[in-house]
């Protein structure tokens, strides 16, 4: 008996805060969206632009993964959070930093408040890098998962350090290569360093719990640690002290390698599972992978054609595709039981309890997803098209699918227990 | 695990030697099935050597035959009875009307060499509730009775009217309706340890099977459990020892009908009692 580590889930304020301001976050985004749809018809390079990416970096992407972390690690670490305190302060660190951030960019009002912004979201990434290495202690005890949660700290607090010097670099200019250049580095350290290594190590423990299944090739996913970093490491060598040329190809088909490995994992999951009803978390995640997998084969068009159409293709895939569509179906695979525990996990008596799906609405995630989808299909051809009255339509679509995952999530926030019984 | 009794599983037996499945499949027409893996999946975990004997129309004696040449060793059971002593009709199927019987024979298809499973089931469907479905085959399709039973039959009764003719009642359950739409809050109940103890009164030592999953790596819990309650008998309980609640198989266990009571100790230490209503 003493010899069970329990891996006790955090309190409340290490992980709620984040839910709530991502949702709020994700709604501002689309709002964003539509006010500036002619955004995603010019250089990526744009004040508006700018800021509406970090809003879905950090402000939806960043900040529910943190939340969703702090109460996985202790899942799948097998042990307490290091520190909640650590963890709860991150959240007044990001959110502070991100909306200074974000509201400088929109006019690209470069500065001190910018940097210091820049700053505050390094101290951010410096704390969870920290909290993450002391609960995985990975050192002592060793799995593919602990070590993808590490690379993936890594590569965010790599990421936002280069983003605050480029942040810098705007006010003071140093770097000698191009800032357009850097910013490259800087997004592709953040996709698939830290976004991608994250999803990756954090689904290929909770699928099997999600599915019911197992797979025992855990070779899979020590193939993709090694191409994922291997291509990322290459592109941002080479993009640095050469610059960012065709050999940027190689590095993304070493990438996909690395992402091929990895749905090949939790494809034999799929195989293996007990769970035979296909939820809609699996279509969601589903559609997300298909996402990914689709914004890097679009790489070769984005590199070699002229205009903007393929690239605000690339980054709609990535950002509204991929990472939004895993955090949408993953919220109420997450949220539900968290909410569930607080409030009925320590009680007794001879209490009748709730599921922790009768938390929320499940039509209204059906809902979700059907405009998901079709806000999706729609703005991506406006993109294609580049006509901003289909962009604005299809971002119309993109708040009312917020508007709904919104409504669920502070459904599940504001949970009352009913006392009745 | 070469020691072998009639009770032994046969997926069992392939663990140990893969080859025992061409041995077996030699026996009789009905197991040739065992060479196909999807079907191999579905019978070897719950079929004994006993029920397949059965159910191929062979006996123990001739499994014992092409088993011993692979390094299987028989332990003798204390009682070796073939069990063919036949039971009462229970009462469900004496009182049913002919017209509440849907007779389906599904040797043709076996002739043909396909597999019924899929028809049966889809016909079991249509069956109304508290009705009887009948599959008339040429052995005693064991699978399909712990399969059903699991799900939506009542009760199951085999007649045998010789060793070629097998004739297998199913009762469809009754109340379909009303046990999915009782509320998820009457599944599941965070019990005291008083109330707690009361539940698991109820059942006794012999119809509880107690676990320990506070050793096992996520998510090895969730599957012990699950694969536990696949063997558990009408009537029985399992009782786990556990580090958490495991949120993640209320929703699971709530889908199947099962009741779940749950005694949260402390931090670290909760007690569970799962059981079939």
């Amino acid at each position: 008996m003493a010899q069970i580590s329990i891996g006790k889930a955090p309190g409340n304020r290490a992980v709620l805060p984040f839910y709530a301001t991502g949702a709020v976050m994700f709604f501002v985004l689309c709002v964003l969206m539509v006010f500036s749809p002619e955004s995603f018809t010019r250089h990526y390079f744009t004040p508006h632009l700018l800021t509406i990416v970090h809003v879905a970096a950090l402000g939806w992407g960043t900040m529910i993964i943190l939340g969703a972390a702090h109460q996985l690690l202790p899942v799948i670490c097998e042990q307490d959070l290091y520190s909640e305190k650590m963890a709860s302060f991150v959240w007044y660190t990001l959110t502070l930093g991100m909306i200074l951030l974000t509201t400088n960019f929109w006019n690209l009002t470069v500065g001190w408040v910018m940097i210091a912004g820049g700053s505050l979201i390094v101290i951010s990434a410096a704390l969870y890098l920290f909290n993450v290495l002391k609960t995985t202690r990975i050192f002592n005890k060793y799995s593919i998962q602990k070590l993808f949660l590490v690379s993936s700290a890594i590569w965010l607090l790599f990421t936002v350090i280069v983003g605050l010097l480029l942040a810098i670099n705007l006010k003071f200019p140093f770097f000698k290569q191009s800032h357009l250049e850097i910013l490259k580095l800087h997004s592709h350290a953040g996709i698939a360093g830290w976004f991608l290594q994250l999803i990756t190590g954090v689904s290929s423990k909770l699928v099997p719990m999600f599915l019911l299944g197992k797979s025992k090739k855990d070779y899979l996913l020590n193939w993709a640690f090694i191409f994922q970093n291997l291509g990322l490491i290459l592109f941002l060598v080479d993009g640095y002290f050469i610059g960012v040329s065709v050999r940027v190809l190689i590095y993304a088909a070493i990438v996909l390698i690395g992402v091929v490995f990895w749905l090949l994992y939790l494809y034999d999951n799929f195989k293996n599972r007990l769970r035979k009803r296909v939820e809609l978390l699996m279509k969601h995640a589903f559609l997300s992978f298909l996402a990914l997998v689709i914004s890097i084969l679009l790489l070769p068009a984005v590199y070699f054609s002229s205009g903007y159409r393929w690239t605000m293709l690339y980054g709609t895939l990535l950002f509204m595709g991929w990472i939004t569509s895993i955090i949408l179906g993953k919220t109420f695979k997450t949220l539900p039981f968290i909410i569930w525990n607080d409030h009925y996990k320590n009680l007794s008596g001879k209490v009748k309890v709730p599921l922790p799906k009768d938390l929320y609405s499940e039509k209204l995630t059906v809902w979700q997803f059907r405009i998901f989808i079709a806000a999706f299909l729609v703005f991506a051809s406006g993109i294609i098209l580049q006509q901003v009255i289909i962009i604005r339509i299809g971002a119309i679509l993109w708040v009312a699918v917020a508007v709904l995952y919104n409504v669920n999530v502070f459904k599940l926030l504001l949970h009352k227990r009913n006392n009745k019984s | 695990m070469e020691d072998i009794t009639a009770k032994t599983k046969i997926s069992e037996l392939i663990k140990a030697n893969p080859k025992s499945i061409d041995a077996i499949a030699s026996l009789a027409k009905p197991l040739e099935k065992l060479k196909n893996p999807i079907l191999r999946k579905i019978m070897a975990s719950r079929v004994t050597i006993g029920e397949a004997a059965k159910m191929g129309g062979t006996t123990v004696e001739e499994f014992k035959r092409v088993l011993l040449p692979l390094g299987f060793t028989f332990k003798q059971e204390t009682s070796t009875k073939e069990e063919t002593i036949s039971e009462p009709k229970p009462t469900w199927l004496q009182q049913a009307n002919k017209s509440d019987i849907d007779f389906y024979d599904v040797r043709p298809i076996i002739d043909n060499g396909a597999d019924p499973l899929k028809e049966i089931l889809g016909r079991f469907k249509t069956t109304q509730p508290g009705k009887i479905l009948c599959i008339i085959n040429n052995f005693v399709p064991t699978p399909l009775i712990h399969l059903l039973k699991q799900e939506k039959a009542e009760d199951t009764f085999v007649e045998t009217f010789s060793d070629k003719e097998f004739y297998t009642y199913f009762l469809k359950k009754e109340k379909e309706a009303s046990q999915s739409s009782e509320t998820a809050e009457e599944k599941l109940q965070m019990n005291d340890e008083e109330s707690f103890a009361a539940i698991c009164s109820h059942f006794t030592k012999d119809q509880t099977k107690e676990i320990d999953v506070r050793e096992l790596e996520m998510p090895g819990p969730m599957q012990l459990i699950l694969a536990e309650l696949e063997e558990l008998p009408v009537g029985h309980a399992l009782y786990i020892n556990h580090k958490r609640v495991p949120v993640y198989l209320l929703e699971e266990l709530a889908d199947k009908n099962y009741q779940v009571h749950i005694n949260n100790r402390e931090e670290g230490n909760v007690k569970m009692l799962i059981f079939k209503k």
